[in-house]
């Protein structure tokens, strides 16, 4: 008796299997097509220049150490900027608090996740980048 | 064959050539037939297994080698042969190169066995039926072998786990086969089908009188393949890969090809003893009718029956495919009390009941 | 002489590019993100690497998923050796780019690449499953750049100078263990509230 209902489960077991080869692939063909992403979706950094202090609140709240690294001076007005500012992608875990900590909205998140690389050293943005991700994404927007 | 043969010296007739050139070279053109179609069915084996377990998921399997992925394994088979070939320190060299052509010449033995037409079984005497019992179980040896020869813990167990599995799984499958030879009166491959033919289109198959055979043979079919959920010697969450842990690139491939092409042709066993081999399931030829050359309707109905005979085995590999993917894997002792305990009685029940059909009839 | 270079080239390298049977290689939380990739919604047997091998001599590509501590060093270094030419492998996750957020720990390693040879940087923690097919389409795109000419000069640079002893430790020559040298916090906190 217990053996019969094991082998009604069993074709039951198969039939359900095989209701699934008339279903559509769910398959997403990535390169070509990709996922919407959220708005608070947490991806490659973005910094804007002109609005920063050189203050060094990202630098503290970051969890990782010695990701982002500021380089600060004085212009002739007597304010502190940013001479050279990189964040290492090599060690930044994309948590975000960079950008929640700054008190000006200097530092965004732009969408981008393709960020595989064959050298270690372009994962480091320097202060370039991260203005050109700025003009590229954010504004833009 | 002998009808082909005569084919043959027809054709070297016109070409003013003598009789014993035809001697000579007639029995290599069923060999590389066979070798030929080994690949090729292999190399669409593969992908048609990676394809529907894909469909099966709901995913959308290879498709970005060629149009609709179709060179997705010539191009895993080019990779595999270029790849480097490693034999590990403390391996048994010879054995552990013997190996996989032990478990891969066999195969190209059993292929001349199946009758693909009327007139095609390269290999054909009274008990060639069990003379595929006896080579495919030589495979079962090669990969002893390579258990033995890897000098590797976990090679040795799958393999060991592997020859336990045949001989508990080789049982039932000959009581099954002696129930079709019961059914059939012939140990001959071509007779059992042509046993098989009815006035009624496929009502004469042996499915229908040894159903419960049909079964038994069918899960000890996948346990001889080692297929899943019977796939103890290649277990990955226990033994790394079983007894292939130790071989990369062409030997490898080697045990890859006889894997497979060993799932085609007990497919294609199994479709000659039960569903009628390269009989029509319509009951006629649509060659044989349409064609008003003699000759040519002759050879189209060899055609034919060569296709039935594959529309026949792809079905069973799809059903194993299918099997493949709805089951987890046993444990080692469900194993061994599922053929004991399950399919022996069952595969004896079977050869009662097909006794008694056959002296009621 | 060139014409035959390149066009075996082309078959090698498309043969290759287009079969990559990665090692089930996942030590930690990025080995998720793995799985995913090779389930139903990215489906990452579209681009035929699929085929998960569980040893690594018939493994073409170390995706090393998650952080690599110095205790776990020796057992993926001594898998990387164990692998067969060709090999390529892609540091998946900023752990093992560089460190990640465990930079300043007593026991993680730094970067894979300071024991084995790195082909793709993946960061991100972790990254999407698109970022990881997005890493082997470029690792695809590298393999078919090769020539099959420079394949001495590829396998001498793979060959780690690295060495497992019994104690299963990495040596360096005879400058002794690195793992030694890399233990201790980095001087510095990184927190100061």
């Amino acid at each position: 008796m217990k053996n019969l209902k094991y082998l009604i489960s069993l074709i039951i077991g198969h039939l359900t299997v095989f209701k699934h080869i008339f279903k559509k692939p769910v398959t997403l063909e990535y390169p070509e097509k990709k996922i919407e992403l959220n708005d608070k979706f947490r991806g490659e950094h973005a910094f804007d220049v002109e609005k920063c202090t050189a203050c060094g609140t990202c630098q503290r709240v970051c969890p990782s150490f010695g990701t982002i690294e500021i380089e600060k001076e004085k212009d002739e007005n007597g304010k502190f900027y940013p001479k050279n500012y990189s964040i290492d992608l090599n060690k930044c875990i994309f948590c975000g608090n960079c950008v929640q900590y700054c008190p000006f909205g200097a530092i965004k998140m732009t969408q981008n996740y393709e960020l595989a690389d064959e050298k270690k050293s372009t994962l480091k943005l320097e202060i370039n980048t991260l203005k050109r991700n700025y003009f590229d994404n954010i504004i833009d927007k | 064959m002998d009808y082909l043969y005569f084919l043959y010296l027809e054709l070297l007739h016109k070409w003013n050539l003598p009789d014993y050139i035809a001697m000579v070279t007639f029995p290599i053109i069923p060999f590389c037939f066979v070798a030929a179609a080994l690949i090729v069915v292999v190399i669409f084996l593969v992908l048609a297994e990676r394809k529907i377990l894909a469909f099966f998921t709901q995913r959308k399997g290879p498709n970005r080698v060629g149009p609709w992925g179709l060179f997705q394994t010539i191009a895993d088979a080019i990779k595999l042969l270029c790849k480097e070939n490693i034999t590990p320190e403390g391996t048994d060299k010879f054995l552990f190169t013997l190996a996989p052509l032990l478990a891969f010449i066999p195969v190209l033995v059993v292929w001349g066995i199946i009758p693909f037409c009327n007139e095609f079984d390269i290999i054909s005497f009274s008990i060639n039926s069990l003379l595929f019992v006896v080579i495919a179980a030589i495979p079962i040896l090669g990969i002893l072998l390579a258990g033995y020869a890897s000098n590797n813990k976990y090679s040795l167990i799958g393999s060991v786990r592997s020859v336990a599995q045949a001989i508990s799984y080789e049982l039932p499958l000959i009581f099954v086969l002696l129930s079709i030879v019961v059914l059939a009166s012939s140990m001959n491959l071509k007779q059992i089908v042509l046993a098989q033919s009815s006035i009624y289109p496929f009502c004469g198959y042996f499915v229908f009188p040894a159903f419960l055979g049909f079964v038994v043979f069918f899960a000890c079919g996948i346990a001889e393949l080692n297929r899943c959920p019977f796939d103890l010697p290649e277990a990955e969450s226990e033994l790394v890969s079983g007894y292939n842990t130790e071989y990369s690139g062409m030997k490898f491939a080697f045990f890859f090809l006889a894997e497979y092409a060993m799932m085609f042709i007990m497919c294609a066993f199994i479709a000659t003893l039960f569903l009628g081999g390269f009989l029509s399931p319509l009951g006629f030829y649509v060659g044989e009718k349409l064609i008003p050359n003699e000759f040519l309707a002759n050879l189209s109905v060899y055609f034919e029956q060569a296709f039935w005979v594959f529309v026949k085995t792809f079905f069973l590999i799809f059903c194993m495919i299918w099997v493949r993917a709805t089951l987890p894997r046993l444990k080692s002792h469900q194993l061994t009390a599922f053929a004991w305990k399950v399919l022996l009685p069952l595969s004896l029940l079977n050869l009662l009941i097909v006794c008694l059909i056959k002296a009621v009839l | 002489m060139n014409v035959i270079i390149s066009s075996v080239d082309f078959v090698y390298n498309w043969a290759r590019s287009n079969s990559i049977w990665p090692l089930t290689f996942a030590t930690s939380c990025c080995g998720i993100e793995m799985i995913q990739t090779s389930a139903a919604n990215f489906d990452i047997a579209r681009f035929g690497s699929e085929v998960f091998r569980a040893t690594p001599r018939q493994a073409d590509l170390l995706i090393c998923a998650g952080t690599i501590t110095h205790k776990m060093a020796p057992a993926m270094l001594k898998l990387y050796q164990q692998m067969p030419e060709p090999k390529y492998v892609i540091a998946m996750g900023v752990c093992t780019c560089g460190g990640g957020m465990f930079t300043d720990s007593y026991s993680v390693v730094n970067g894979i690449d300071k024991i084995i040879p790195v082909d793709i940087y993946l960061p991100m923690c972790p990254p999407k499953p698109e970022a990881l097919l997005d890493a082997i389409i470029k690792l695809q795109k590298k393999i078919r750049k090769e020539t099959i000419l420079d394949r001495q000069k590829y396998i001498e640079k793979h060959v780690s100078d690295l060495k497992i002893d019994e104690d299963n430790e990495i040596l360096v020559e005879d400058d002794g263990c690195i793992i030694v040298q890399e233990w201790g916090l980095s001087g510095e906190l990184a927190y100061e509230f």
